[in-house]
């Protein structure tokens, strides 16, 4: 039996649901917008550590009997029974409570969980995430980060001297799309000065995105003329080409090695596969929109990850 | 060259920074955060491979991190008062970016780092309550039955305050502090491997037999681990 928690209709987590009653996963599906009505407890004991107890319209289930949890929650001072309340109101304070108990036990829980929500604080920094990705074996683009408006322009100079644009983006998770850097940003680079920023020299080749469950992956070839795939639509007037492709055993082996240094269950891992026979490795995304893949691929990736909660094993 | 990254007034830095001094033939330099966000030129570059970073401070100081060869890192908060008159949506994204910043930088550095930066926290992993109750039952130390529900109030599940026990710290699996016996040794560095630091502090109380645990940190005071401690640190920095 496996939990799926989050917005039920939320594609990601819909696909979830349909996976698992077309394989046959026995599930339990917890409807986050149903907090106020769900109870939950955690019992110490004090050689097993925590046990808890999710009661969901009076049925009771022993969250550390079950084999696994997708858990994919929105932040809940944005649910809608809650965003309105004041601050201090009993029903906001118990929302807080129930959730923080939730996530804690996802982080401790004896089962197969994508993804333990601690784990998914790697993606606050692109920079950290480079250093595990360098030493996983991947190549990464060559990054600068600084407040120093000289060392960008030497930074550019030095790309376009080589036939290469930078492009910056933020460091943190806080979503930015990708820009190239142009003329323009000459004129208003005194601003770094607050705030370091991240530039790249921009890495040419084609997109992958790598989706990690376990020890399986399912890579998708991305197509588009597009600085940032996601916004392609936007910025080209084209959406981004998507299909399903096949990814060479070492470089199926460094995203399995990658995603278990983040204590990533399931990760989407985003690569660009160079002229030159690179792999380039941007980032691991934690909380992975998969949906957006498999509508366009028919990769099964929900499938695989409802039967590894479920404790399928995996060859390999 | 041995970098203290902590905030002026922190004491147990000072202290370790003095007890350094004494017998590292390094200079052993404390800078505060502050020192290092407002610096005029901070560089950080990242290639396939390997890293590089500089700070050029207001003083005129320059730091080359290949130069430095240990760092004891006390970051607990970011200085945030140059953001002071931005926007508040600005303001939060330029924290969300300082932070990221400043835990891959520290994440990236070669030589030791005490402790090295978690994404939870810029001093080295942290634990709630409930999380370090978890792993302190793991590992073989003792915790009260508790029971919780949304409905409870936010009551604290460890002790407030110092002192209500004895304080043992691990380093690098090497147990120091008060003497235990086996079977409670090897709870605690159990539970330092799980807490994840590579320094940590564990405060736990002995009682009929067994050893319960109160609280920990992977921000220690040093000054509570004596010269066994200090030795333990200079020998990371290979010195």
């Amino acid at each position: 039996m496996i939990l799926i928690a989050g917005i039920a209709d939320e594609p990601p987590v819909a696909m979830a649901i349909e996976a698992a009653e077309e394989c046959g996963v026995g599930h339990i599906v917890f409807d986050q917008r149903d907090h106020a009505e769900a109870g939950l407890s955690l019992a110490l004991d004090p050689l097993e550590g925590w046990r808890a107890r999710l009661t969901l319209q009076g049925r009771e289930i022993e969250l550390h009997r079950l084999t696994g949890a997708y858990v994919r929650l929105m932040d809940e001072r944005f649910l809608p029974d809650v965003r309105d309340l004041a601050e201090d109101a009993p029903e906001r304070q118990r929302a807080i409570r129930f959730h923080r108990m939730l996530l804690e036990w996802c982080n401790i829980a004896p089962i197969r969980i994508a993804n333990r929500p601690r784990a998914m604080l790697s993606n606050t920094s692109k920079t950290f995430q480079a250093e595990l990705i360098r030493r996983c074996g991947f190549a990464i683009p060559e990054t600068l980060v600084t407040n120093d408006p000289d060392a960008v322009l030497a930074f550019v100079e030095n790309c376009a001297a080589e036939g290469d644009e930078v492009i910056y983006k933020s460091i943190s998770g806080a979503r930015s799309i990708v820009q190239t850097f142009t003329a323009a940003d000459r004129e208003r680079l005194h601003r770094i000065r607050w705030c370091p920023t991240q530039f790249q020299r921009k890495v040419r080749g084609t997109d992958m995105r790598v989706h990690v469950i376990g020890n399986r992956c399912f890579a998708t070839n991305i197509e588009s003329k597009a600085t940032d795939y996601r916004y392609s639509a936007r910025e080209t007037g084209e959406d981004a080409e998507l299909t399903a492709t096949a990814i060479a055993p070492e470089w199926e082996g460094r995203c399995i090695r990658l995603a278990a240094a983040l204590d990533l269950s399931f990760a989407g891992i985003d690569l660009r596969m160079t002229p030159g026979g690179e792999v380039v490795c941007f980032e691991a995304n934690p909380s992975p929109a998969y949906s957006y893949y498999q509508s366009r691929t028919d990769a099964p990736i929900a499938q695989a990850l409802v039967r590894w909660l479920a404790g399928e094993a995996q060859a390999g | 060259m041995i970098l203290i990254i902590a905030d002026q007034g922190d004491l147990p830095a000072q202290w370790l920074q003095a007890m350094l001094r004494q017998r590292l033939p390094v200079p052993v330099e404390l800078l505060s955060p502050a020192q290092l966000v407002y610096a005029p030129a901070i560089i950080q570059r990242l290639a396939t491979e390997g890293g590089q970073s500089g700070f050029r401070l207001w003083n005129g100081v320059q730091f080359d991190f290949a130069s430095v060869s240990g760092v004891i890192n006390r970051i607990t908060s970011l200085p945030l008062e140059h953001l002071g008159r931005a926007e508040q949506g600005d303001q939060g994204y330029a924290a969300g970016e300082l932070h990221a910043f400043l835990l891959g930088w520290l994440a990236s550095l070669e030589c030791p780092v005490l402790n090295p930066p978690a994404p939870e926290w810029l001093a080295g992993p942290w634990h709630s309550e409930i999380s370090a109750l978890h792993l302190a039952a793991q590992a073989g130390l003792r915790g009260e039955a508790r029971l919780l529900d949304p409905s409870s109030e936010g009551a604290r599940l460890l002790v407030d305050g110092a002192g209500a026990g004895e304080v043992h710290f691990v380093l690098d699996d090497q147990l120091i502090g008060p003497v235990v016996d086996v079977r409670h040794r090897d709870s605690l560095i159990a539970f330092a491997h799980g807490w994840g630091a590579r320094l940590l502090q564990v405060e736990t109380r002995k009682e009929g037999g067994e050893r319960w645990f109160l609280r920990a940190t992977s921000l220690p005071d040093y000054r509570l681990g004596g010269s066994a401690l200090v030795h333990a640190i200079t020998r990371v920095f290979g010195t």
